[in-house]
């Protein structure tokens, strides 16, 4: 493809001090994301085992809820019934969650003994997990969340013109260079052609990425600009306003019948979902009152066969009294043509399709990014050093000093906090809170940055790498110190075993001679040297 | 055509055009479809979020693209242009429409 070659320059100039600029911030973001692909299985990894009799079989739960409104009636204002419970959720009844509470949040946890009695534990969960995840949003900054999320917005902008900037560099020599990957005495070429084949075979899952968060950063302010552009017309506000009084007026009927009727029993609700969505999987029945006093159910859940609009699954809106389904606008596989097309669009960013391979394919494609992005920043500095080289210096420059430190620092800290946050979390409830995670983590990431300006480059990749792998190798222990390999669930133990690979493979890293290299490389280290 | 080859020297009138005026001009296409579908900007609607959606590729794609520009002058100039026409469009659309 022919580009005049004053374009390629000047994109080529663009794309590499964009890069440079939100690189590292996109490094945290990519990596983050990569392990919240498996937020899930970590939070219940992360659980530590509670003293409560086993969950209530589904047919008992209405007894249950007799006994807890008993003696609790404000749980009737908002329960869940949870159908699969986790070490992470270890009663078939939560209740007393706060209303509009984002991530883990205290609850009570109930369950009967086998005397028939009611047990009921309040717990607050790990919020490790979470954090990772707000890591992953707020592209690694300690920030009130408004603040991050439209700094995230920031990153997002210019990861979008990185994109367009850099696949207009590499489209003139894309056929020549396409599987080239020059291992040989050049670093920059090295840098270079793993950097842009990365870039260029993941370049699907950028845009959408880019994207997509451009979108979930600025969608309230888009929506609030959208409202005074179309919302505010005569016509429409009297549309708008008949709606509203209808609405009101059916809650209020509502109502009225529905405190004279008896809501069905779980089981038969699931028996309703099942007979009226084939397919779907419920996971927890969300039973609210809050709105104008009448109960709402929520069913959330997941169907294989198709994508879901959250992270986690979709959810149906059901009338409680008869299981009709009310609303099907999110349940995945009964939604509207429209809405299925914009579910596509979340369900691309969060890989909430096609089970767990994708699951999989989304982290290694998280993790090849935030690579991709450590290459980048490592061929600006191969690169500048070697014009500095060129122009007679024998030393880095300060600023060649810094950036090499802090590309390091800071992807290396990025590894070795979210390990170190993954390692002490099973010690809950001693740091299970946000605060004390975020300080592990902050004080991590610091000491690593720290080390990265005290010692030179190699050593530094050295230890920052050995650091990350004993981190890593601590998340098993730290997790058997809390629960017993015996009592461990199967998931658990999957999260251990990885655990272990990883950190052997961060030890590998570690240990061999061509430390800070991307590959095996068949010269010795005087290649770089030269470069 | 003049022969200057472009430069990333003057990047930030250029930039600075493609962030503000991209924005605008995509929130002005916003007002103009959304207008044309009698959507009344209600985020639960399904064609409110389609404009939603409309605002991050447009606005990417003007930010990414407003480089091309020989210099700032001619961005802002440019940019500005389309804006004032599709604002002007959206202001005409209004009053014939409600």
């Amino acid at each position: 493809m022919k580009i005049r070659a004053d374009v390629v320059r000047m994109y080529r100039e663009i794309h590499s001090w964009v890069g440079i600029v939100c690189g590292l911030f996109l490094f945290v973001a990519f990596y983050a994301g990569a392990i919240t692909m498996f937020e899930r299985p970590l939070q219940d990894w992360a659980s530590p085992p509670v003293s409560l009799p086993p969950p209530v079989a589904l047919e008992r739960v209405p007894e249950l809820l007799g006994k807890i409104f008993a003696e609790h009636p404000e749980a009737r204002n908002s329960y869940t019934v949870v159908l699969h419970p986790t070490p992470s959720q270890p009663a078939t009844l939560v209740w007393g969650v706060p209303q509009r509470m984002h991530g883990p949040s205290v609850a009570n946890y109930s369950a009967l003994a086998e005397d028939g009695s009611l047990v009921t534990v309040k717990q607050s969960p790990s919020e490790a997990a979470h954090f990772i995840n707000m890591l992953h949003q707020q592209v690694g900054l300690w920030m009130p969340h408004e603040a991050g999320r439209l700094f995230m917005g920031i990153v997002a902008l210019l990861y979008a013109v990185a994109l367009i900037s850099g696949t207009l560099v590499v489209l003139p020599g894309l056929i020549k260079n396409l599987f080239a990957i020059r291992l040989g005495q050049n670093a920059k070429r090295m840098w270079l052609d793993l950097h842009s084949m990365l870039g260029l075979f993941s370049l699907p899952f950028h845009i959408i990425m880019a994207l997509t968060s451009v979108v979930f950063a600025f969608h309230d302010e888009i929506y609030v600009a959208e409202h005074a552009l179309l919302g505010r017309s005569a016509m429409h506000q009297q549309m708008h306003g008949h709606s509203l009084i209808d609405q009101t007026e059916g809650h209020q009927q509502q109502r009225i019948s529905g405190d004279l009727r008896v809501p069905l029993e779980p089981a038969q609700i699931v028996v309703a979902i099942a007979k009226q969505a084939p397919g779907f999987s419920p996971e927890t029945l969300i039973y609210d009152r809050s709105h104008g006093g009448h109960l709402a159910l929520r069913v959330t859940g997941s169907d294989p066969r198709y994508g879901a609009r959250g992270a986690s699954g979709g959810f149906a809106g059901v009338d409680p009294y008869s299981g009709k389904l009310l609303s099907t606008d999110y349940l995945p596989g009964h939604q509207t043509f429209p809405m299925a097309v914009l579910t596509s669009f979340f369900v691309l960013h969060f890989g909430s399709f096609g089970g767990e391979g994708v699951r999989w394919g989304y982290a290694v494609l998280g993790l090849a990014g935030a690579f991709m992005f450590y290459a980048g920043n490592q061929l600006w500095i191969v690169s500048r050093r070697r014009r500095e080289r060129g122009s007679g210096r024998v030393e880095d420059t300060r600023a060649t000093r810094i950036l090499c430190s802090l590309t390091i620092g800071c992807s290396l800290g990025c590894v070795a906090g979210v390990s170190a946050v993954l390692a002490v979390a099973p010690l809950h409830p001693v740091v299970g809170k946000m605060l004390p995670i975020q300080i592990v983590y902050f004080a991590t990431f610091l000491s690593c940055v720290v080390v990265c300006f005290c010692f030179r480059e190699r050593l530094a990749i050295r230890l920052l790498l050995v650091a990350s792998a004993v981190l890593t190798f601590l998340m098993p222990v730290s997790a058997a110190f809390v629960t017993p390999l015996s009592h461990a669930t199967a998931s658990s133990l999957i999260v251990d075993g990885i655990a272990l690979l990883y950190g052997a493979f961060l030890m590998i890293w570690a240990v061999r001679p061509q430390v800070g290299q991307p590959l095996f490389r068949k010269e010795s280290v005087s290649g770089l040297n030269r470069a | 055509m003049t022969s200057t080859p472009l430069s990333s020297k003057n990047w930030f009138p250029k930039a600075s055009a493609g962030l503000v005026l991209g924005l605008g001009l995509s929130l002005a296409l916003v007002g103009i479809v959304g207008l044309l579908c009698h959507t009344n900007g209600d985020p639960r609607s399904p064609a409110s979020q389609y404009l939603m959606w409309l605002v991050a590729p447009v606005w990417t794609a003007v930010l990414g693209g407003c480089f091309m520009f020989r210099t700032g002058w001619r961005a802002w100039g440019v940019l500005g242009a389309i804006n004032i026409l599709l604002w002007g469009v959206y202001m005409g659309l209004r009053s014939v429409i409600s």
